[in-house]
């Protein structure tokens, strides 16, 4: 038997408003409620509270966990009724990710403590009751309208790590959907459907429901589709080659409905008094804000703020409002921040000048908060439409940092679930600073942007790759673990160093790049460890000859007499080439010509190490000598050796793996198969 | 008609205040309550509710196996129950729709609306 179920979310049909007086006398009995049952929810906030710091430190225990899910449950069942919706969804949050074993202890300590400072606050912030109206009783579902079931698939991951529902349909189905916006919190419709179909789908939905707020999803992202898919309604238009994650993300973002919220406005003014006002109006809007009263710093604090809008007041000393803003759209990472004018001077001339400068809008003072309001929040959600698009940092064209880390954290969390190895590098541009000194920002800007576009070309889809501070790009590889991540991360040095090599004009300097990997969970179990992982990791890469190290293997015996691999070959180019590469990935190294030598030091145990590079062409003694030495001597179980063998040399490598070789490799080789092969090596030792 | 009489059966204190404070003040109805599904049970014989409110996740006896007793009580077969739950997933919401229930209502609720919802799920005029 079915039976009807009811949410307090769901409108019902036409209800008469309790009467005023009635109301009140509700709401003060809450209040009551609400102060003498204060002190079981703030017991309860405790117990999670305790589990969320045992869980940073990796000692929960499950008994702990469950009661705290408990105590999560019955928050997120009873906060709502207060008039904390918001406390509700933390709440439930916060069970899910203790349901899902602590694997997250940075996420679930940052909603804890933000479930402790909204109980703090206590009900008389929120507006009590109505609040509780809006509350989804279930995750908040997404409709996607593809006949893609992959595309359904990988978004479907994606959605559920983002605590969403994802529900699909094919186009043809759209006209079973019952009532939409009640149901879904948003909706995404791929328009790469033949003909017009994608475009007619995206038209019914918003014709039958303009309230549910859609995107459009599309390989090909040109104008003229925008402009089309603008047209009909849409709220966005994304391309289909983002990453899933990058899409949910997106989705999200236009689902919670004020895009303005939490965004940040950059007030520039040298008028104290003024400067307060406007700040304070957009604070009170729920807007962070970011005074400046020097002209001068204006650009430093764009590169820290990275604000959503820049409000530049018109008269100020040395350099005027308008100079900023015309400085500001010649520069390429700014261009696209909207720009609002401040100014007492509403005549036709100032107006023209502002836009002529490139300015999006002009405010007159004094400000009227209202306005003020609303015409930043215009604003501010057209900024952020744009970087919702693609999440993307503006000079690189990488995820921006705020999108990573969120990226970042839910692969971890499917990386946890799935039990697959997550791999993070860190990468710092080498001497940025130094060619942003010698050469301009220009010139550091197209080095980093060089640097962006090699690493986004050639890495996977599923990877994530971030602007991740000034000089640092964050690469994110999922299902790979950090020995595989080493190898993928020094390839790209060894790409890169080709490159500059052969394009680099001469006035432009030559760019190169350190990193430094980190495991996860192994290195670190959570966004914030792993970081701190990578950093020393990178910083271990930077003190040494290597170019990318990882953090397993930070403390390296300074034995030469203990290395990782061992290099025997007479022919100097070729060892400058191996030595190199096997620099790069933090590999000890050592190098030998005579087949006699590297004989007598490694049977003898005078020298150890891991792998041999063999050649067979050797003085002193050949490589087929040198290997038979080894074998008599009982050192082939814990070293491995590979061979250099000449193509077409089917005999030599026959006979070399019969004398006990690993493995065997022609020349002329590729670096970064050998590379691979020598990895391979050593984890087949470890 | 005489007033509509209802159990609330929660082991939260400030829920089963909550729901007694909303339905006597605002739908004006006359509400008793229970903190267990034991004391739900008991009640329920003597006192014959109208309807009964009924937490689903509950210490002692929960929401489903306190149904089962009313089912299999002589005076209590008959009273329609209603389930209060925070269950987040509509999967789990249906399937407790599906036991022997008159609806289901979500938690948090709003104490506003609540008779308002108990009287939709009955057929009550409002």
């Amino acid at each position: 038997m079915s039976t009807p179920v009811s949410s307090a979310g769901e409108p019902g049909p036409a209800r008469e408003p309790p009467p005023r007086a009635r109301g009140d006398r509700v709401l003060d009995a809450l209040s009551t409620l609400w102060e003498k049952h204060r002190a079981v929810n703030l017991e309860r906030i405790a117990s999670l509270e305790a589990v969320a710091l045992a869980a940073v430190e990796g000692t929960v225990e499950d008994g702990a966990r469950l009661r705290a899910a408990g105590d999560a449950h019955k928050l997120a069942g009873s906060l709502g009724t207060f008039g904390l919706a918001e406390g509700t969804r933390l709440a439930r949050r916060i069970e899910r990710l203790l349901d899902d074993g602590c694997r997250d202890a940075l996420q679930l300590s940052e909603a804890t403590t933000a479930l402790r400072d909204l109980l703090e606050h206590g009900p008389e912030q929120a507006t009590v009751a109505a609040d509780a109206g809006e509350e989804h009783a279930t995750a908040p579902r997404i409709l996607l309208v593809t006949p893609d079931e992959r595309l359904a698939a990988r978004l479907d991951v994606a959605a559920v790590a983002r605590g969403f529902e994802l529900e699909t349909r094919e186009t043809a189905g759209l006209g079973t959907v019952g009532s939409l916006a009640t149901t879904f919190a948003a909706a995404i419709v791929d328009v790469d459907q033949p003909g017009d179909r994608g475009l007619d789908a995206l038209k019914t939905l918003i014709a039958r429901d303009a309230s549910l707020p859609a995107l459009a999803l599309a390989r090909d992202a040109s104008f003229t589709d925008r402009l089309r898919v603008a047209r009909l309604g849409a709220r966005g238009f994304l391309a289909r080659d983002l990453s899933a994650d990058v899409i949910v993300a997106a989705v999200a973002d236009v689902a919670r409905g004020d895009p303005a919220a939490g965004a940040t406005v950059l007030v520039v003014d040298d008028d104290d008094v003024a400067r307060d006002l406007v700040g304070e109006v957009l604070r009170g809007d729920g807007l962070l804000v970011v005074e400046v009263a020097e002209a001068a710093t204006v650009w430093q604090r764009l590169e820290d703020v990275r604000p959503d809008v820049v409000l530049l007041d018109v008269t100020m000393p040395e350099v005027d409002g308008i100079d900023i803003c015309r400085v500001i759209r010649g520069d390429a990472r700014w261009n696209s921040i909207p720009v609002l004018i401040l100014t007492a001077h509403t005549d036709a001339e100032t107006i023209r000048a502002a836009f002529a400068a490139g300015a999006d809008d002009y405010v007159a003072k004094p400000v009227v908060a209202p306005e003020l309001q609303a015409r930043v929040r215009a604003h501010v959600q057209r900024s952020q439409l744009v970087r919702a698009e693609a999440g993307t940092d503006s000079l690189t064209g990488l995820t921006s940092r705020r999108r990573a880390e969120q990226a970042l954290s839910d692969l971890m969390r499917l990386a946890g679930r799935h039990g697959q190895p997550l791999s993070l590098a860190l990468v710092d541009i080498d001497g940025l600073k130094r060619i942003n000194d010698r050469y301009g920002h220009a010139a550091g800007d197209a080095a980093l942007r060089r640097v962006g576009t090699l690493i986004l070309a050639s890495l996977r889809q599923e990877d994530v790759v971030a602007r991740w501070g000034g000089d640092e790009l964050a690469i994110g590889m999922f299902g790979t673990p950090s020995g595989d991540a080493v190898e993928r991360v020094a390839e790209l040095i060894e790409e890169l160093r080709e490159a500059e090599h052969r394009a680099i004009p001469s006035e432009a300097p030559a760019v190169s790049f350190s990193a430094g990997v980190a495991q996860f969970p192994d290195d670190g179990a959570d966004l914030e460890a792993l970081l701190r992982a990578a950093d020393r990791a990178l910083y271990a890469a930077k003190a040494r000859r290597a170019r990318v190290v990882t953090a397993s293997r930070l403390e390296l015996a300074d034995d030469p007499a203990d290395v990782d691999v061992v290099v025997v070959e007479d022919d100097d180019a070729v060892s400058d080439i191996l030595v190199h590469a096997l620099d790069t990935r933090g590999y000890a190294s050592r190098r030998l010509a005579d087949g006699a030598e590297a004989a007598e030091l490694l049977a003898t145990g005078r020298l150890r190490a891991r792998v041999v590079l063999l050649d067979i062409g050797l003085p002193g003694l050949d490589g087929f000598g040198v290997l038979r030495r080894l074998r008599d001597a009982g050192r082939l179980d814990d070293c491995r050796v590979i061979v250099l063998t000449f193509r077409a040399g089917e005999a030599e490598i026959v006979q070399a793996l019969e004398l006990g070789a690993a493995d065997h490799v022609a020349k002329p080789f590729s670096v970064p198969v050998l590379m691979k092969r020598v990895q391979h090596a050593l984890q087949t030792l470890r | 008609m005489s007033r509509r009489r209802v159990l609330i059966v929660d082991d939260e204190d400030d829920i089963r205040e909550v729901a007694q404070m909303s339905l006597e003040l605002v739908g004006g109805w006359e509400a008793t309550t229970a903190g267990s599904g034991d004391e739900c049970v008991a009640r329920a014989a003597g006192d014959a509710p109208d309807v009964i409110l009924l937490d689903v996740m509950m210490p002692g006896l929960s929401g489903p196996e306190t149904l089962a007793r009313l089912r299999d009580g002589r005076d209590t077969v008959g009273i329609p129950v209603i389930f209060l739950t925070a269950k987040a997933q509509s999967s789990e919401t249906r399937l407790l729709s599906e036991l022997d229930v008159a609806g289901v209502i979500a938690k948090p609720f709003d104490p506003m609306t609540l008779h308002e919802d108990v009287s939709a799920i009955l057929g009550w005029s409002p």
